[in-house]
């Protein structure tokens, strides 16, 4: 008897999901004026905050695209995956967002976009790509490009970094602790190969994790030549943790840093980051025109947080997709056709520009903190 | 109907995966925490190797299925001094050690950045790149492998590893040396291990040391605690139940908002009751200690 409940039950389960999976393929067109747009984020995992984010502010931008009288009544219709941030979960959050016959994507991190790169490319279907710093899916873009970057080009800027630390700042030695993920790899490489090009020697790298809590040893251990500086790059608790492992030490040389000392998130700390000098893309709050002050008080009121730059990444990505899809005839290939003639954009983080292999850049500033929160710029460059 | 696809070709690979874990975890009582290592050694030994030699699927795979039973007769030598919470602390250590040299040696592996545009498999000089090809290849491969995995299961060879795990010292006194069955289904688990990760590495072109964690060897051990271990039908609900159910709850049709996290709770609470009903899994023969 027990064995045929059980057997029941899981035939009731499996004919309940089936038969939903069913309904969805079989109503899966769309109509005339409804642009169907895949979202593949992580909003679970060790980077769901990020993620969480962006697709809020790819939420907000899709709201107001659909009630704006300047789209000719097109609808735009969210399919949210959840990639988790795993190259094998991200292949299937992809594959269920084609189920849907989507005409465009918006694709989001490091580990994600690289393996479904392959799938955009034979599958044809405009994409832009965010919170991607890894360039090695752009030069996949052929031989027909589906695929735009909306992202701060972390490579140039951490060049850009390096050459500011070894000329104007005149720092001869440094130390540099990155996040162990594929951001942290690419900002320290990036800022040593510039740095040592401009005559200065980086004593030692250390890497740290996102959730670390002690970081002793390992500020010790970078610390131990006493370098003129330390350039902290990357995110998360751990960010904080060096920073005020740092300060404990009562470290007396430079600390550089990037764009985590400008995170909402850290509002908390922002006393550790007095002093600090970072690069990034001119932070949100700085922007001062009417599209980001509308951003930031629409987000703030429609989430109840004040929006950080990934929320702006993704509002911003959206609003571009959005530009194309008004611009098309809104099939896949109209779509595409219509983002491959957008080679600048204005955005809420800056003018957006977007180059020939699908690559882009973005305004870069390099600042130095104050215990308030605000900090002084001492270097933009567009 | 490519998701579709996809899920059977995933369904396929697990299942090599699963059937290997289960000589070791199932036939041998026991829970082995470096699954996931020789799946990423063997993914990496064949992406490296068809990334920088002219060598096809079939030497590819041959060498990375050399390599990872190769570690895995030294680490048994180590391991299997031990028994019970001991063996999967120690199993647990060459996780950790594996999962940080890919993550590290960024000269080779490409540490964060990973290994990308793997190439597809080509078999007697067809290319597989479509994703029905790569279907066949998949649940031909998975076949063939259940058949050796039947056929080893009612050997001599997987009734002596039975007999050590019901009586270690019972099956001594019978002239079965422990060290050397045990010895046996680690290697050969490692092997087709191995192969899972070839496949895979083949199959999504893109492999970075986060699909190859702890969470992966924890994942894969769920598998078999859901299914349940010691036969063939028990680790095939189980990869069928682990891979398909959390793609079902994407259908559910929840608010885009919180669907995420809402699918991740019902997930954990549909595992916890089963494990409390059911703790020999769906189809089980042993309680996997």
């Amino acid at each position: 008897m027990r064995k045929l409940i059980w057997t029941l039950v899981i035939v009731t389960i499996v004919a309940i999901f089936g038969g939903r999976a069913w309904y969805l393929y079989q109503h899966r067109e769309t109509s005339e004026n409804v642009v169907k747009v895949g979202v593949l984020s992580f909003l679970t995992g060790q980077y769901a905050k990020m993620g969480q984010d962006m697709t809020n502010g790819i939420i907000l931008a899709t709201e107001e695209i659909n009630t704006s009288p300047d789209y000719n009544g097109t609808q735009i219709q969210l399919v949210i995956e959840d990639g988790k941030g795993i190259a094998k979960d991200s292949v299937n959050a992809f594959n269920k967002i084609l189920f849907h016959n989507v005409q465009a994507l918006i694709a989001m991190g490091d580990n994600q976009v690289p393996p479904v790169a392959p799938l955009i490319i034979q599958n044809k279907l405009p994409t832009v790509v965010t919170s991607c710093y890894n360039n090695e899916p752009i030069k996949q873009n052929k031989p027909e490009k589906y695929m735009y970057k909306n992202s701060y080009p972390l490579g140039k800027f951490s060049e850009w970094f390096g050459e500011y630390a070894a000329q104007k700042l005149n720092l001869k030695t440094i130390s540099i602790l990155p996040v162990k993920t594929f951001f942290g790899q690419e900002s320290a490489e990036n800022f040593k190969n510039s740095f040592e090009k401009n005559g200065g020697k980086i004593t030692d790298i250390e890497y740290y994790t996102t959730t670390q809590i002690d970081a002793k040893a390992l500020v010790l251990k970078a610390i131990s030549e006493n370098p003129d500086a330390v350039f902290v790059t990357g995110y998360g608790q751990g960010y904080i943790t060096i920073i005020n492992t740092l300060r404990e030490l009562r470290y007396g040389g430079v600390i550089l840093a990037d764009s985590g000392v400008t995170n909402p998130e850290f509002v908390d700390s922002m006393k550790l980051f007095d002093g600090i000098i970072f690069f990034k893309q001119p932070p949100l709050q700085s922007n001062k025109s009417e599209t980001s002050k509308h951003f930031q008080e629409e987000y703030f009121a429609r989430f109840k947080e004040k929006p950080s730059d990934f929320a702006a990444f993704g509002y911003s990505s959206m609003i571009l997709l959005g530009e194309a899809i008004k611009n098309s005839d809104l099939s896949p290939s109209g779509i595409n056709a219509s983002l491959n003639k957008i080679s600048s954009f204005d955005t809420v983080l800056g003018k957006l520009r977007l180059y020939s292999d699908g690559s882009c850049s973005l305004p870069f500033m390099i600042g130095k903190m104050k215990s308030d929160g605000t900090y002084d710029i001492m270097e933009t460059k567009e | 109907m490519t998701y579709v696809l996809h899920q059977l070709i995933m369904i396929s690979i697990y299942l090599i995966l699963v059937y290997a874990t289960n000589l070791v975890t199932g036939l041998g009582g026991l829970m082995t925490m470096a699954q996931a290592a020789f799946y990423g050694m063997g993914a990496y030994t064949y992406a490296l190797v068809a990334l920088n030699m002219p060598a096809g699927f079939v030497e590819s795979c041959g060498l990375s299925m050399v390599i990872a039973g190769f570690v895995a007769w030294i680490l048994s030598k180590v391991v299997l001094r031990f028994r019970g919470e001991t063996f999967v602390l120690a199993t647990l250590a060459f996780q950790m050690i594996v999962f940080t040299i890919l993550d590290n040696w960024e000269s080779v592996t490409g540490g964060s950045y990973g290994l990308s545009e793997i190439p597809r498999p080509a078999l007697f000089g067809y290319e597989i790149t479509g994703i029905w090809g790569y279907l066949g290849l998949a649940v031909c491969m998975a076949a063939f492998i259940t058949g050796i995995v039947w056929v080893m299961y009612q050997s001599p060879f997987g009734l002596s590893v039975r007999a050590v795990r019901d009586n270690e010292r019972a099956a001594e006194s019978l002239r079965i040396s422990p060290q050397k069955q045990l010895s046996r289904a680690f290697v050969i688990s490692a092997v087709l291990a191995s192969f899972a990760g070839c496949l895979f590495a083949s199959y999504v072109t893109y492999i970075d040391p986060t699909s190859f964690s702890l969470t992966e060897s924890i994942f894969i051990l769920c598998i078999l605690l859901v299914g349940g271990s010691g036969n063939l039908i028990g680790p095939f609900l189980g990869v069928l139940f682990m891979i398909l159910f959390p793609e079902g709850l994407r259908f559910l049709g929840l608010p885009d908002e919180s669907a995420a996290n809402i699918r991740e709770i019902v997930y954990g609470t549909i595992l916890i009751i089963l494990m409390y009903y059911r703790p020999s899994g769906l189809k089980g023969i042993y309680s996997v200690k």
